[in-house]
């Protein structure tokens, strides 16, 4: 532990996927037979040290060189190259992809594991490795037998890199205002003229070519996003032998001067300014966004993943420097003549500093593994089999509560890391700033969030009927059901059961939001719904994680035979045994004082306050 | 070539090693392959893939031993044994036996291992084996060249300068961690690992009894661990070094009795 290099809670991820999730049983499954638990384990272990050792030496580097442009091509800093290497070389880079075109096909929630410490070691080269293989994905899922053939490998091997082209100067938030435009060619190709912005990655030395996947209007289709169509547009055109050929008219304008994620370049892209750019239809006409939405639902998972990866990384570099920091007496020996000072971890200010980081970061953490759980549950059952419509209803909505709650988070809890560090947590010795810079992005891209709560409120909580709501909420009851006489989380839940029970009732009183003020009524308090929503959701499996954690406690010590008298010594100095005591603490304090922080928020919608509405600004 | 490297699991030094009573507690302790036997298995792999043949890897211990084996399979040994020995505390004398025991019959033209563990450092194991198999043996390589299945050049690490010895196998030769850096365990690899043959021998496969296993079988027995005392506090000096450097001498004058 430090309270600079980078640090992974290796033990909570651990517990999560073995005791919590137990991800081993997906081995029953033809798809994952291989990832028995020794596998898993070895698996994230590894992964985390490829993290460690290999990638999280380049996160400082590659923020003070940054991307730079040279002859109108993106050159990244040198200290990237080894990484990016290695990660394809070792496989952890295309985890996930699918073993027939070359990836190592692990589950999501394993792939997720590796990719906390990934992510946490250099935010900028995550972005690299998975927007490669969600644009692979895409080609694998909409592309034709030899865009496959021709692309798919070379991409999970790192030789092709991958970006998705949404955003335009004039489409952010709105993507379907798009102006790009694609005109059939008659060849089977089309022809692309347009302007990108914002494109991650969007060009690279670190692979020889990229492959972009960019919505454009067909000529003559609707206008908003029922009229994009999805194209794949490599920067370099591949002949049919594989060789890289002409240059396929797509220019790097620029490059965008950040805040930070300075080791991945954010491109401006001209596609076709010479009319000679050409693209291959994926998927159907017009059908471009619910294509694109693969890739997306994807990206918010990994881009919520920045923010617990890096707001777990800067909780433990906190920890590291509170324990080592000695600063003032102890609050309850002040007036004592020659009291010694005392390590800063033992001032209660401190304390619920790192008490609200560490709920938030396994908040956060619950959250996420649960979610791609439930991509791992999908991709194994039988699609007739009724588990899966209530698995994809509840990957629908919680989604965007991952994205939307978990960027935030991870924002706040890396300032609460700097306020811990005091001074030098302002100062470029220490890795915080850089991660507070690098983190921020996080709610911004892939959907601002504030998008998020308007894909949550709008959609998620309105399709079928409220479908995909209900089944969240069943999946809170059953937790309530089975859970709630546990007589060590007894307080727990009850006080978990009431927050649910405001959840539920704040949903249904929108319908009276709306009669009252309109749907900008619903639409003013939405962010603070997905977020009360999502912190409802996390502490639900945070207590879930405290009942096995304390079941486990007694079985400890009841094996080791430990006295009452013993219990508090054990309780300090057995690590597991302390790790199952904290997950109680930790969901106790996070129903008690994470959850009504989050709750707080709606108190104008409790009051149905439309101040914001009425203002004349 | 036919290298065996015998490997020791040891307490993962990056963590908090906690002594309770005289012994180090193994709770919530995790594991890992002492890091100059990482260096002969990546220094195995490489003469293999030079050369062609196995690299077998030898664990003696509990359980969790296979663990370690299994990581070692990963980074790309070929097949492992692991003797399940659960004897408690036992000294180089009495693993060199075993290891001996385990050799007898076996084909290889090597055997490479680490100069010492991590958690002991005792470096007696190797030179104990090379005794008991009566083979020749080099300590502390830092390089090897000219590579052959009946011989090689090795560079051997000393305070003034680097012996550079030739060798005729079989031997026992023992490497510093200068020799190479170990790969890490690819994805792939983890996944074949399992697939990898695994021999497990109790110490009664290998016809041997309680007489020659755990302390009696050992020449000498640790008494118990002591933590060593914890380092005080460093003392920061703020201003310029005008003011910083005199303060600092008269605090090693007065505090640390140094002479000037
Ligand atoms: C570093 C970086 C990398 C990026 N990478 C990519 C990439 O690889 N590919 C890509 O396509 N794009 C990328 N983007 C673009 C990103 O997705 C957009 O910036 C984002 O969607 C917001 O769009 P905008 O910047 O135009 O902001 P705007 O849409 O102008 O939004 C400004 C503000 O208005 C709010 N707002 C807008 N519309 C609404 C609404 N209807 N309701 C409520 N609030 C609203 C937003 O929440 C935001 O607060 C990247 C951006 C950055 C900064």
């Amino acid at each position: 532990m430090s309270s600079t290099d980078l640090t992974l809670d290796e033990q909570d991820i651990h517990f999560l996927l073995k005791d919590w999730l137990n991800v081993s049983r997906l081995s029953q499954y033809d798809s994952f037979k291989d990832f028995d638990q020794e596998t898993i384990e070895m698996l994230v272990e590894e992964g985390l040290r490829f993290a460690t050792d290999v990638v999280a030496p380049s996160r400082t580097e590659s923020d003070r060189h940054g991307c730079r442009m040279e002859d109108g091509r993106v050159v990244t800093p040198e200290c990237m190259k080894e990484p990016y290497r290695k990660g394809y070389e070792l496989g952890w880079a295309a985890l996930n992809a699918s073993p027939e075109y070359g990836g190592q096909g692990a589950p999501a929630s394993v792939g997720l594991a590796v990719n906390e410490g990934i992510n946490a070691g250099n935010p900028g080269l995550s972005a690299h490795f998975a927007l490669t293989i969600g644009a692979a994905r895409l080609v694998e899922s909409f592309g034709s037998e030899e865009l496959k053939a021709k692309y798919i490998e070379r991409m999970n091997r790192g030789e092709f890199n991958g970006t998705m082209c949404l955003s335009e100067p004039h489409a952010g938030s709105d993507v379907g205002a798009g102006l790009t435009t694609a005109e059939d060619a008659g060849d089977g190709t089309y022809r692309i003229k347009g302007t990108k912005s914002w494109i991650s990655n969007g060009d690279t030395d670190l692979a020889e070519n990229s492959i972009h996947a960019v919505l454009a209007r067909i000529k003559g289709a609707p206008e908003g996003t029922g009229g994009l169509s999805l194209f794949l547009i490599p920067h370099t055109l591949v002949e049919e032998d594989g060789k890289l050929g002409a240059w396929n008219d797509v220019t790097v304008a620029s490059i965008e001067n950040k805040m930070g994620l300075h080791s991945s370049p954010t491109a401006v892209l001209k596609f076709g300014e010479n009319d000679h750019c050409r693209g291959w239809l994926l998927g159907e006409e017009n059908r471009g966004m619910s294509c694109m939405f693969q890739m997306m639902n994807e990206a918010r998972i990994g881009t919520a993943l920045i923010g617990l990866a890096n707001g777990s990384a800067a909780y433990q570099n906190a920890l590291s420097y509170a324990r080592e920091r000695v600063q003032g007496t102890h609050i309850s020996k002040i007036r004592e003549p020659g009291t010694p000072r005392v390590a800063i971890i033992e001032h209660p200010a401190v304390r619920y500093n790192l008490m609200q980081m560490k709920g938030k970061v396994e908040g956060m953490r619950a959250l996420l593994y649960a979610t791609a759980n439930i991509l791992d549950d999908l991709e194994c059952l039988d699609q007739e089999d009724p588990l899966y419509e209530d698995s994809r209803m509840l990957l629908d909505i919680l989604t965007p509560l991952c994205k939307g709650w978990c960027t935030e988070t991870g924002i706040d809890v890396v300032r609460t890391a700097i306020q811990v560090l005091g001074g030098v947590g302002y100062t470029k010795d220490f890795p915080l700033e850089q991660m507070y810079r690098d983190i921020r992005v996080s709610a911004i891209y892939e959907g601002t969030t504030d998008i998020q709560a308007l894909d949550l409120v709008g959609r998620k909580m309105t399709l079928q009927n409220g479908a995909l709501f209900q089944s969240l909420m069943g999946r809170f009851s059953s937790n309530l059901e089975k859970n709630r006489e546990n007589p060590q989380l007894q307080a727990a839940y009850q006080q978990w059961e009431k927050q649910c029970e405001t959840v539920y009732e704040m949903a249904m009183a929108s319908k009276e939001v709306v009669e009252d003020r309109g749907i900008e009524g619903v639409a003013l308090y939405a962010t603070p719904f997905l977020k009360f929503l999502a912190t409802v959701a996390a502490a639900g499996f945070l207590l879930e994680q405290a009942v096995i954690a304390v079941s486990k406690l007694d079985q400890l010590i009841a094996e080791k035979a430990v006295k009452d008298s013993d219990l508090e010594a054990f309780l300090e100095n057995n690590p597991e045994a302390r790790f199952f005591n904290n997950k109680r603490i930790t969901a106790q304090n996070f129903v008690d004082t994470i959850v009504p922080e989050a709750e707080a928020l709606l108190a104008g919608a409790k009051s149905r306050n439309y101040g914001a509405l009425d203002i004349n600004f | 070539m036919e290298i065996i490297v015998p490997i020791r699991q040891v307490p993962d030094v990056a963590l908090n090693i906690r002594v309770n009573e005289g012994k180090v507690v193994e709770d919530g302790v995790s594991f890992v392959i002492s890091s100059w036997d990482e260096t002969a298995i990546e220094g195995a792999l490489q003469m293999t893939e030079e050369l062609g043949g196995e690299v077998t890897l030898l664990g003696i211990g509990p359980e969790r031993v296979s663990e370690a084996l299994r990581k070692g399979l990963a980074m790309g040994a070929h097949k492992a044994i692991h003797v399940l020995y659960e004897e408690g505390q036992t000294d180089s004398f009495g693993y060199a036996k075993i290891m001996a025991k385990v050799m007898e019959g076996r084909n290889y033209d090597l055997i490479l291992t680490g100069k010492q563990a991590q958690d002991t450092d005792a470096g007696l194991t190797a030179s104990m084996l090379a005794e008991f198999l009566d083979l020749p043996q080099v300590t502390n390589i830092i390089r090897f060249s000219d590579l052959a299945v009946d011989g090689m050049t090795l560079y051997r690490k000393g305070d003034h300068g680097t012996e550079v010895i030739g060798i005729k196998l079989p031997a026992v030769v023992t490497v510093n961690d200068s020799l190479n850096e170990p790969r890490l365990a690819s994805m792939r690899g983890i996944m074949m690992a399992k697939k990898k043959p695994m021999e497990t021998l109790s110490p009664s496969d290998l016809g041997m009894g309680a007489e020659e296993l755990g302390l009696q079988g050992s020449m000498t027995e640790v008494l118990k661990f002591e933590k060593p005392e914890s380092r005080k506090e460093g003392e920061r000096f703020e201003g310029d070094e005008t003011e910083t450097v005199p303060m600092a001498i008269q605090k090693l004058v007065s505090e640390a009795k140094l002479a000037v």
